[in-house]
């Protein structure tokens, strides 16, 4: 036992000199990640307010004036009036419906236990495997078929279609990890299934459900090559085949900063909801836990 | 599960969150919505459609169906709103509409418009009249058979003077892409492609314009830093190098030849080893802009149109696409591509144009748009506005495009862009050539191992097939 | 891009309850309606389009008004034999491995060090946002930051006086390299934010109880956050396969501009999406495009399975 105390004030100080290298190399790993995403995000937001024959040849500058022009130019070729109502129907509706549909599936999957429940988890979740550049050709084929094409009705059904695989992978998952005695009184006092989903489950699920609607409007919202290819009405066009055709529009006459101004409009609604939201999503994804 | 509690559930009614989220996105967009209409003057000026009578003779040719009700043309665009073409093209559509009452129901698709054309197309929908860049078009959908001939619209009056369609078009623009010598495309904006340079800036540099291949890399020398400036990262921008060199050498139809040799021999011909030696003497002259093997389109550009830079091969759109930040005083000069001795002198013609669907139901009226559409004062806003070249040799141009404008002044041979490799092989074109032509021109590889590559590549991509 | 923020811990789980497993009651017919429209609207959309891709790759095709000749496994043997395509698939499984591995390890050191940060909230929400930004706008700013001559890469470097490490970040050499940094800056916020999910589900007396007992940083990690959030790690690992082999839209805006990439920067979607949809000179190889995309659904099945089974271990409840 002699001269252990040594020791061990040796390896303490070790240990405390690791651990302060640690918090300080670690501490500027994260401060220079975060510090270069909030440069990145802050470039793209100044560069909508400056002017074209500045904006690339001096990187650094800050706007020497505020340019609106940029917004308005981006605003009428989104043609935002259109484009986001458009948006807005069909990534509502398809995040809607594809809630509607996958959580009583998830809910069977995980919780009725029958005969080839596992099999069929799997079955669902290949489908988030799946390009969806390698399904839209029949997709088109087959709408067209039953004249859904070039329709916003056949693009919610398409949205709702490729968001399945995945809204039913997390609800699996969280249908599973909630607490299973109120569902087994529910079941005591004879309650059928329908109801138990309805009137227990469902309210237990409503964060998993947020999170779930969430992931999948931000995914549908920013979503193109669908809408491109399932519609071709002006009348019809999303507000991502909007960011495209501006894409083109500013590319080919050099308007970069209108393009800029462009995406920061694109991403305003989703950055205020993810900021408002995610608390909620990642609460969502975690039902309970520490405290 | 102890530790699971039910604190995830407090507060959040998941509908109503939903529901608000809607809620709120209706509210950005009904935002949005409010502005749109007044900020944006080029979105649709409500068109008059209070069917006036035709006014001009030959519009009685479009009532051969007798329609009881205006016939409408349904009219897939590349361009973009917003871009000068369309602005062009709205205006040049607008008064057709009130002048003939035939409506005219416009997609600005954007350059990804085949792709609406296609799903239109097969899902019976009607597409009347299309309008894209040729080679992507007539390899698309010309050459498949699934258009009309347009040699009746050669015979058309064009409203509101006193030529024929056939009278205003050169033949040989309208001969590149026809088939049993009938024209399937008419082009409304041409384009070549050239070294482009600041003609004051080579003046104050004191170098005169050079129009051999050696006098050209002793300018550039002579330009000093950042000499020849290229977004290297767009791999058809590095083709036009070799693409030029391969035809001033061997003449318009030597790449076409090697690219479709099933041997890939033809690749080492003496005419196209001469080019690719021509070319790794530019790589190798230190000419090239630093850096411009991972330049991102439109730095080099942006940069060559402020003063850093000197020389730039391009389309001939790029003064439309860098006049509105060029340096003061920037004046925009062509080069056509420089000759070499002994070798050939052709101009490159790149046409942007219509064709009319097989399944059109209203092409008659299609065509009567396409006539209308040709008027000189019409088709002026192609040079005017859009500062482009038009099909019409009596549309005068700004003087920005004057030099490229000179370039068919002459009525020279013609060629395709990229010999037609582009057009007719693009697998081809996408998965040999590019790739090499890149290393070629990063000078990743010499001019023997370009040579014996592609060769090889050549043969092997033919012998797949 | 991916659309999805995290994973519920457990969903790889096999049910721990089940409830209405008593032979006799008609759970198959309940459990029929509860997943009869979703099923539908899944064949209907995923699988049918899918099993018509698998057809229409044995055959070569240029599209609608095109007939279809069946060319049995010939699609399937030129890419075999085709460099280009070996070199797009080398490049989608270096992102799948390297990628994999560094997304991994940068994601699990901000799990470790945000576990005792104050401001982890805001962090874990910047460190995210690439994730909800379209990836277009991202591929340019990325493109700017990495330019020649005036990128702020290269301006940073030269104004903190390390000018001898500028690069041209976009020549042919670097190219493919700076496309993985992208994509591991925009992913490992994605993959942090859920491990970070599972670390938050581990209750805070197992690291109160392993920090008396004077368990270091890195015996935490090995001891506490692994073992107990195996199966969050699990269903990332199975994201992180299906992310890295569908990543598209960041390589494709970067690589061409907005138009086609060289094919120097090609993976296997932007591959596929060159050769059947692009659009600059339209190929129109449906069947082989159709054959990449069968071979990436299969790819994607392998891997799984595989991932699975590899990490398949005894659960630990708490």
């Amino acid at each position: 036992m002699t001269g252990s105390g040594a020791n061990r004030f040796q390896t303490g100080v070790a240990k405390r000199l690791y651990r302060w290298l640690w918090r300080g190399l670690g501490g500027a790993f994260v401060w220079l990640w975060v510090a270069f995403s909030l440069g990145i995000l802050a470039w793209i937001i100044l560069a909508a307010f400056k002017r074209n024959d500045t904006v690339f040849a001096d990187l650094w500058s800050l706007p020497d004036s505020i340019e609106g022009e940029n917004f308005s130019d981006a605003w009428g070729l989104l043609n935002l009036a259109r484009t986001s109502f458009n948006s807005v129907l069909t990534v509502g509706g398809g995040t809607f419906l594809t809630m509607a549909v996958s959580a009583p599936a998830a809910y069977a999957l995980a919780r009725m236990g029958f005969r080839g429940a596992g099999g069929l988890t799997a079955f669902f979740a290949f489908g988030i495997g799946v390009p969806v550049h390698s399904i839209v050709i029949p997709l088109f084929l087959g709408l067209s078929e039953v004249g859904l094409s070039n329709s916003l009705t056949g693009l919610t059904i398409a949205y709702v279609g490729v968001s399945i695989p995945f809204a039913v992978f997390l609800m699996t998952g969280f249908f599973r990890s909630l607490p299973t005695e109120l569902e087994e009184a529910a079941t005591m006092e004879g309650a059928k299934p329908v109801r138990v989903f309805f009137s227990v489950m469902l309210p237990l699920a409503k964060p998993g459900m947020v999170a779930t609607s969430l992931i999948v409007a931000v995914g549908l919202w920013n979503e193109f090559l669908l809408a491109l290819t399932l519609t071709f009405d002006e009348a019809k066009r999303t507000i991502g085949i909007g960011l495209l055709n501006t894409f083109g529009a500013m590319r080919y006459t050099s308007n970069w900063v209108g393009l800029f101004a462009a995406v920061v409009i694109m991403i305003v609604p989703m950055t205020v909801l993810y900021t408002w939201m995610s608390r909620r999503i990642i609460e969502g994804l975690t039902v309970g836990a520490t405290r | 599960m102890r530790f699971v509690t039910i604190k995830g559930i407090r507060g959040i009614g998941s509908l109503r969150q939903i529901l608000t989220v809607l809620v709120v996105l209706a509210m950005v967009s009904a935002a949005c919505g409010g502005d749109d209409s007044s900020a944006s003057p080029t979105t649709e000026a409500p068109p008059q459609t209070t069917a006036a009578p035709p006014s001009e003779p030959e519009e009685t040719e479009t009532t051969e169906a007798a329609p009881a009700e205006p016939q409408t043309v349904r009219y897939f665009s590349m361009w973009n709103e917003g871009e000068p073409q369309q602005v062009v093209l709205q205006g040049i559509i607008d008064d057709f509409e009130s002048e003939t009452g035939i409506e005219v129901d416009v997609l600005w698709g954007g350059r990804e418009i085949l792709t609406s054309v296609r799903a239109a197309l097969s899902a019976g929908d009607p597409v009347d009249l299309v309008d894209l860049d040729a080679e992507p078009l007539v390899g698309a959908l010309v050459n498949t058979g699934e258009t009309v001939s347009l040699a009746g619209v050669l015979d058309m009056q064009i409203p509101g003077e006193n030529n024929t369609v056939g009278d205003v078009i050169p033949a040989a623009f309208l001969d590149v892409y026809a088939i049993d010598g009938e024209p399937h495309l008419i082009p409304y904006e041409v384009i070549s492609s050239g070294i482009h340079y600041d003609g004051s800036r080579l003046a104050s540099l004191g170098i005169d314009p050079p129009e051999t291949w050696d006098e050209f890399i002793a300018a550039s020398v002579a330009a000093g830093e950042n000499a020849v400036q290229a977004d290297g990262l767009i791999n058809f921008y590095n083709a036009y190098w070799l693409y030029w060199l391969m035809v001033r050498h061997g003449g318009p139809g030597v790449f076409y030849e090697a690219a479709s040799d099933p041997t890939g021999e033809a690749w080492r011909s003496e005419a196209i080893v001469n080019a690719v030696n021509d070319l790794v003497k530019l790589v190798e002259s230190g000419a090239m802009a630093e850096g411009y093997d991972g330049s991102n389109y439109p730095l080099a550009q942006q940069e060559w149109a402020v003063g850093n830079g000197t020389f730039m091969v391009n389309g001939t759109w790029l003064a439309s696409e860098t006049s509105s930040y060029a340096a003061e005083g920037f004046d925009y000069r062509l080069l056509s591509f420089p000759t070499v001795p002994g070798g050939f002198d052709s101009a490159e013609l790149y046409q942007i144009g219509w064709v009319v669907p097989r399944a059109a139901q209203t092409p008659d009226a299609a065509m009567d748009f396409i006539a209308y559409s040709l008027n000189r004062e019409r088709l002026a806003g192609i040079a005017d506005v859009a500062k482009n070249i038009t099909p019409r040799s009596d549309i005068g141009v700004p003087p920005e495009i004057q030099d490229a404008a000179d370039i068919f002044a002459s009525e020279p041979p013609v060629h395709r862009i990229y010999d037609g490799v582009q057009g007719d092989f693009p697998e081809y074109w996408e998965t040999v050539f590019l790739p090499l032509d890149d290393q070629l021109f990063f000078g990743q590889i010499g001019a023997q191992e370009f040579i014996d590559k592609i060769t090889s590549a050549t043969a092997d991509y033919w012998a797949s097939r | 891009m991916v659309k999805s923020v995290g994973v519920l811990p457990g969903s790889m789980r096999r049910p721990r309850t089940s409830l209405h497993r008593q032979p006799g009651r008609s759970v198959p017919r309940q459990a029929g309606i509860f997943l009869a429209p979703a099923l539908i609207i899944y064949l209907l959309i995923i699988v049918a389009p899918t099993v018509a891709t698998i057809w229409i790759s044995l055959t070569e095709w240029k599209g609608i008004g095109d007939e279809a000749t069946f060319v049995g496994i010939d699609n399937y043997r030129r890419l075999w034999q085709d460099e280009t395509f070996r070199a797009s698939f080398n490049r989608t499984l270096t992102i799948l491995v390297v990628g994999g591995v560094i997304v991994f390890a940068c994601a699990f050191v901000f799990t470790m060090l945000l576990r005792e940060l104050r401001s982890r909230k805001f962090v874990r929400a910047v460190i995210f946002f690439p994730n909800i930004v379209p990836p277009v706008a991202l591929a340019i700013a990325w493109g700017v930051l990495l330019a020649p001559r005036s990128g702020l890469l290269n301006g940073f470097l030269e104004a903190i006086g390390l000018s001898s490490l500028t690069q041209t970040w976009l020549s042919p050499d670097l190219f493919f390299g700076s496309i993985m940094a992208g994509l591991i800056w925009i992913y490992t916020g994605f993959f942090a934010t859920i491990l970070m999910a599972g670390v938050d589900r581990v209750p805070n007396y197992f690291y109160e109880a392993a920090g008396l007992e004077g368990a270091s940083s890195r015996q935490l990690f090995t001891r506490v956050t692994i073992p107990l959030t195996w199966d969050v790690l699990s269903v990332s690992a199975v994201l992180w396969v299906i992310v890295a082999i569908k990543t598209f839209e960041f390589i494709y805006a970067l690589g061409g501009s907005g138009t086609d990439p060289s094919a120097a920067s090609w993976t296997l979607p932007v591959h596929m999406y060159v050769i059947a949809l692009g659009n600059r000179s339209p190929i129109l190889a449906l069947g082989q495009g159709s054959a990449i995309a069968v071979i990436m659904v299969i790819m994607v099945g392998l891997l799984v399975v595989l991932l699975r089974r590899l990490m398949r271990r005894g659960v630990v409840e708490f």
